[in-house]
């Protein structure tokens, strides 16, 4: 999966498709661009605005866990959730899935058939029931559209910020309090720049002097559920 | 003194065991005892001084040109791009270009650090979940191969099988004199 450098989103946002629940960090679909892209009207299905409101916000839980199905989450899932907070491509991705999810829940059930117990006691029967009936073919297909059926999390979430010379990259990092003048006088070359765990510097496959900001994602999890 | 040592063009010197066996061979009419070699002149021209090869340089793009099932990681957005960059900085150190010659020396960088790049890919997945504080996954098999530190790892991956049919058969014969040859391990 390709990555974009103005991918970024500074916080996430709501509009007219979608609004941003910042205690949960998940988007909720809005009700009338649910009901104009998919044509399913859920205030008719479910009866009223609160109601069909309320299978959107069961759509969002519902989409944000079966993202975790394919991840390592001891690792990643915290991670997943600042890329979609934080990317235009990561609020187009969970927006479409949502959509699929509408579509999906119009036709025999839906994804609660995931939340049957799949025991007939009568008939003595047990029927397995797994978690892909949440879902349908086309959302299966959609993560891996996205990349998110990938075990790892391939974005890196750390800020970058590149620079045509060495000259620029020292500069930046002097008024970045990254290095100290006399550090700066020694250098050279890229590789003579101090090691430190608050950056990474390299040069990257288009020749750019790139300071990678190494506590990015740590810095975002001090605000994890307040400001995000 | 053995078949072996007889004196072909490429081969002007024979070995004895003792002095008693090169008096032996007298007795053999066409023993080497019997030949005479003359030096008429020292023919050969000064030898010169070998010439170091300077490896050629090996960017991103030959990587990519050579392993493009790596083709989206050229962003540093992605998790992989430094992992590949050192493997390619790594693999310019072990590969001498004096065995490979400067035409293949590219080719033989790049499938060095794209077979490496694999392994870490695997161990990345970790697809049955044993690094993981999650369960292992136990109600399916997974295979993997474990990399046992040895020529046989190439076998484990296309790059890595790429690779050493190209270098492994030069430098299996490149570690008999001075030069060793265990950095590509």
């Amino acid at each position: 999966m390709r990555f974009y450098d103005n991918d970024f989103l500074v916080k996430p946002f709501n509009d007219d498709k979608m609004s941003y629940d910042i205690e949960k960090h998940q988007y909720i679909l809005d009700l009338d661009y649910s009901l104009q892209e998919t044509g399913v009207s859920l205030v008719e299905l479910w009866g009223n605005n609160d109601n069909a409101n309320g299978i959107l916000m069961i759509i969002s839980n519902v989409s944000y866990t079966i993202l975790s199905k394919y991840k390592d989450n001891t690792k990643y899932y915290d991670r997943t959730l600042y890329w979609l907070s934080h990317s235009k491509k990561g609020r187009d991705f969970i927006k479409n899935l949502m959509l699929d999810m509408v579509r999906y829940n119009h036709e025999d059930g839906g994804m609660f058939i995931a939340y049957q117990t799949g025991i007939n006691l009568q008939e003595m029967k047990d029927v397995q029931v797994q978690l892909h009936h949440a879902y349908s073919a086309i959302a299966e297909q959609i993560m891996e559209k996205y990349g998110q059926q990938a075990r790892v999390e391939l974005m890196n979430i750390n800020t970058m910020s590149r620079f045509s010379n060495l000259n620029d990259l020292l500069t930046y990092m002097l008024s970045e309090s990254l290095i100290t003048q006399e550090q700066l006088d020694l250098v050279e070359e890229i590789k003579d720049i101090p090691y430190n765990y608050k950056y990474k510097v390299f040069i990257n496959a288009q020749e750019q002097f790139v300071c990678e900001d190494t506590l990015t994602f740590k810095k975002a999890m001090e605000k994890f559920g307040v400001d995000w | 003194m053995s078949s072996s040592n007889f004196p072909f063009w490429n081969n002007n010197t024979f070995g004895i065991g003792s002095v008693n066996q090169f008096n032996l061979s007298a007795f053999n009419p066409y023993g080497l005892y019997h030949y005479t070699v003359t030096i008429v002149s020292p023919v050969f021209p000064p030898g010169e001084e070998p010439t170091e090869q300077i490896a050629p340089d090996v960017t991103f793009q030959d990587f990519l040109t050579w392993c493009g099932t790596y083709v989206d990681i050229d962003n540093d957005k992605h998790a992989l791009f430094p992992l590949a960059q050192a493997l390619l900085q790594i693999a310019r150190e072990y590969i001498d270009v004096e065995f490979i010659g400067e035409e293949s020396y590219k080719r033989v960088v790049c499938l060095y650090a794209g077979h490496y790049l694999e392994m870490h890919l695997k161990m990345l997945k970790d697809e049955a979940q044993t690094q993981s504080a999650n369960p292992e996954v136990k109600d399916k098999v997974i295979k993997l191969e474990q990399p046992m530190g040895s020529k046989e790892d190439f076998k484990q991956t296309i790059s890595g099988t790429m690779f050493w049919s190209i270098y492994g058969s030069i430098a299996r014969f490149a570690g008999r004199d001075t030069k060793s040859i265990w950095g590509a391990f």
